[in-house]
């Protein structure tokens, strides 16, 4: 009885049968079974329908449960817009998922395909004369992978310099904290302490932000002029704007200067000044 | 009432059985060890286009700090690197890069499988953690891949250690394993979460519900590596590819299981993977993400392939007998 029992049983799943019957010895594809079995033996039948201890497999079923739910709730949690409730459960399971490199959002070109944004410097030059130059480079970083990797810290680059200044952030600091002192005085204490928290909890961030800006950008800058030996550099964040399709119906090209938007993001120098006509 | 207590108690242990069978039903090898060579080439070749600008991405001096990367992760000491550790010499630098190409290579080809796997996982997600900001959905499916392959028995098929296996006499291919069935559950169950997540946030945006959203990507010059401004002529096909789009993505977390469906599910993965592939120059992502669904691909399957060219997956002529 045994014996037939384990010839039932004797089937791959493979396939995520979800017409499987609950009964765990019950083989309804046979041809999946004939497939498994031809393989093997006949004395290791018995290894097909071989289990693991009941314990093995419960400690097992708790891990993957754990981790499923890591799996599941980094990209819940992040990025914006997220409720605090699934940013909090991924703050308590957050050194795991930091460990086993989970926590991303998957939002692949969500939630719009956007605009590309690119690196534009100036380099002076220690004769005075500028060079200049766009990062990515199609001819220079090659292969295709090589010009992504460098493409997305572009796209890194432009995503750390959006940040409001220092003295608009203060501002809006300051706006908030009046409102916050109007609720103390005149509605409810917790709900004061509460906006408080948040307001340090934002300062923080945009702390971690400007600090995050400067060490990207410095970096990037002093490569650049190592490579080019120079003495000063400016940096640009380039967005090349999506043409639209009646753009593209009356003639525009994605050369056009009205598709590329430049910003100033980053400046650094070794000690050498821009000339009077640079800054025109 | 006793009635709705044996229903319950049936029904738990329906499930108890589900959960077993879906989780532990030991597996053949056979879809996991291609996973491995599919997925070990494109680790192979991710790491060695690092290697193009070692200094650049990991040196001291580089153009990304190790003061950058750790505050993106907020000084998290689990978001670890190796590169940390490494006091910044160029040369041991690209040592150790040589090093973890030869284990990577290891993996790909399936030598110490068992030990290769875990490092290569090691290796995929140290280089990560120290890349941040150079990194895309190319890296994050690398390196689920990289842990699942290491859970499975994904040397137990398409691997030296199979041939050596056999020189030394030892016939019968590996039995099924557990492990082997947890891995392939998980990669299966970590693609549907990326599909859901990926579809879910593109949901939030007007372009995919006005169906512009295809033609966000077919215009963007920094992406596009085959000329579809020809689209514009054709502002139903636009459409009707971003609708198509968004509608398989949302839907493969259900649609993929079924069997009925499941076919059609990964049939529609081929165009668009390799659209992203070859039109929109992300050719490493987009057999990454094809690699990923091979994963639903049962092992019966390949090895009736194998078997019409007069191989197993284990390398031997299958003879006559069967």
């Amino acid at each position: 009885m045994a014996k037939k029992m384990n010839k039932k049983s004797r089937r791959n799943i493979q396939g995520g049968d979800l017409e499987a019957h609950p009964d765990p010895n019950h083989a309804p594809n046979r041809e999946a079974d004939s497939t498994v079995a031809s393989n093997l033996d006949e004395s290791d039948s018995k290894t097909l329908s071989s289990r693991w201890p009941i314990w093995i497999r419960v400690v097992c079923s708790l891990v993957l449960l754990f981790h499923l739910f890591c799996v599941i709730i980094a990209p819940l949690a992040g990025p914006p817009p997220s409720s605090s409730l699934s940013r909090n459960a991924a703050a308590t399971v957050d050194p795991y998922i930091q460990a086993m490199f989970l926590g991303h959002g998957y939002r692949f070109f969500a939630p719009n395909p956007g605009p590309s944004h690119l690196i534009e410097y100036e380099i002076l030059n220690a004769d005075g004369s500028v060079t200049t130059g766009r990062y990515p480079d199609r001819d220079e970083h090659w292969p295709r992978l090589y010009y992504h990797r460098h493409f997305m810290l572009s796209e890194t680059a432009n995503s750390v310099s959006n940040i409001p200044p220092q003295d608009e952030f203060a501002s809006q600091v300051e706006a908030r904290k009046e409102e916050v002192q109007i609720i103390e005085e005149e509605f409810d204490l917790e709900v004061a302490k509460r906006l408080e928290r948040e307001i340090r909890s934002d300062e923080e961030t945009f702390a971690q932000q400007q600090e995050m800006k400067e060490s990207l950008l410095l970096t990037l800058s002093q490569r650049l002029l190592d490579e080019h030996q120079g003495a000063a550099i400016r940096l640009y964040s380039v967005e090349h704007v999506l043409p639209s399709p009646l753009d593209i119906e009356l003639g525009a090209k994605f050369e056009d200067e009205e598709f590329w938007l430049k910003r100033l993001i980053y400046e650094f120098s070794s000690g050498a000044e821009w000339p009077m006509e640079e800054l025109e | 009432m006793i009635g709705s207590i044996q229903w319950l108690r049936s029904y738990f242990e329906s499930w108890c059985a589900g959960w077993d069978r879906f989780w532990f039903q030991p597996s053949s090898a056979t879809t996991l060890g291609l996973l491995r060579v599919f997925a070990g080439a494109m680790l192979l070749y991710t790491h060695f286009v690092w290697g193009l600008g070692l200094d650049k991405w990991f040196g001291p001096s580089g153009q990304l700090s190790a003061e950058f990367t750790k505050q993106f992760h907020g000084r998290s000491p689990f978001a670890w690197s190796h590169f940390y550790w490494l006091d910044g010499s160029p040369t041991l630098l690209f040592v150790i890069h040589i090093l973890a190409l030869v284990v990577l290579s290891m993996f790909f080809l399936g030598v110490f499988t068992r030990y290769t796997s875990i490092l290569a996982f090691l290796i995929t997600v140290s280089y990560a953690n120290r890349a941040t900001g150079a990194l895309f959905g190319l890296d994050q499916i690398n390196a689920f891949l990289a842990l699942y392959l290491a859970v499975g028995a994904s040397g137990d098929a398409f691997s030296v250690d199979q041939w050596i296996r056999r020189l030394r006499g030892k016939a019968t291919p590996p039995s099924p394993k557990s492990n082997t069935t947890i891995a392939i559950r998980l990669i299966q169950l970590h693609m549907c979460v990326v599909y859901l997540f990926a579809g879910l946030g593109k949901l939030q945006g007007e372009s995919w519900w006005n169906g512009e959203a295809f033609w966000g990507a077919a215009a963007n010059q920094e992406y596009q590596t085959l000329n579809l401004l020809w689209l514009v002529h054709y502002p139903w096909l636009v459409n009707l590819i971003t609708h198509v789009t968004i509608g398989w993505e949302v839907s493969y977390s259900a649609l993929v299981w079924p069997k009925l469906t499941r076919p059609l599910v990964l049939l529609m993965a081929i165009p668009l993977h390799l659209g992203i592939a070859f039109g929109m120059g992300m050719i490493t992502f987009g057999v990454i993400m094809l690699v990923g669904n091979f994963a639903f691909v049962p092992p019966q399957w390949i090895e009736a392939v194998i078997s019409k060219l007069g191989l197993n997956s284990h390398g031997k002529e299958e003879s006559n007998s069967g």
